[in-house]
């Protein structure tokens, strides 16, 4: 317990320590970019530069509805975008039960980093973060894997 | 309140799995003041690491800014080396894909 909140206490006097920059234009980007990196350098070459930005939208957007009231997910688009991280059928790589399951690994590591990091940003202004997502939603485009605004 | 619960609770499982992934395992078992001390030195130091990221990622968007960015609309921003777009600070999943494909 005293160690789990000794490690919070470490990580916010960082992110408070970024927090006094809060006026610098992209405070949010500096940290979504930081922590790609770190995912990026964390998981090797496991992941391609594809799959390292399906899983970053894939958090950033499981972020949005953690965060922002009226989000949901859309389990099918959800589903779809999973699925996009290991293609199967006629001229995709066959892959071995142990490599499925690394891949699943580092997948899980790359949500986490990157939901943990955007929800962290999202509190410094939780309006313009939600008004941005909701910007986002009403556009029409692909890979999105928000449930229609209801 | 919600979010600040959650994101200390999130936050908490990024540090638990940068060190899960990172640190090896103990090879002795420690006592609670010394887990209290590695844990201390563990998060003093992902934390700083996380830190000194982040002052590289300024330098290198705002000191360094060179041809590696588009501006595909008014106020969306997308780096090249990221392969990531952001519209008012934010990151965009939208804009990535449509920028970069993926």
């Amino acid at each position: 317990m005293i160690r789990t909140t000794t490690l919070c206490l470490a990580l916010f006097s960082a992110t408070s320590a970024l927090a006094q920059d809060a006026a610098t234009p992209g405070h949010g980007q500096l940290v979504d970019s930081a922590v790609s990196t770190m995912v990026e350098e964390t998981t090797g070459k496991m992941l391609s530069p594809e799959q390292l930005t399906i899983l970053k939208s894939i958090a950033h957007q499981l972020a949005v509805t953690t965060v922002c009231p009226g989000f949901a997910v859309d389990e099918a688009r959800r589903s779809e975008e999973l699925m996009r991280l290991a293609p199967t059928g006629e001229g995709k790589p066959e892959r071995t039960p142990e490599e499925s399951a690394a891949l699943q690994a580092v997948a899980v590591f790359a949500i986490g980093a990157h939901m943990g990091a955007t929800m962290a940003v999202a509190i410094n202004d939780e309006a313009a973060f939600c008004a941005h997502a909701e910007e986002e939603r009403a556009e029409p485009g692909a890979h999105l894997i928000y449930a229609p605004k209801s | 309140m919600r979010l600040s619960r959650l994101s200390t609770l999130t936050a908490t499982a990024v540090v638990t799995l940068s060190l899960m992934a990172a640190a090896p395992q103990p090879a002795v078992a420690m006592n609670k003041k010394e887990e209290q001390a590695v844990g201390t030195i563990l998060g003093v130091l992902a934390a700083a690491a996380l830190a000194g990221k982040i002052k590289k990622e300024r330098e290198k968007h705002y000191l360094n800014r060179g041809d590696g960015y588009v501006e595909p609309a008014p106020g969306v921003i997308c780096y090249d080396e990221d392969r990531a777009c952001y519209r008012g600070g934010n990151y965009s999943p939208r804009w990535s894909h449509s920028v970069y494909g993926y």
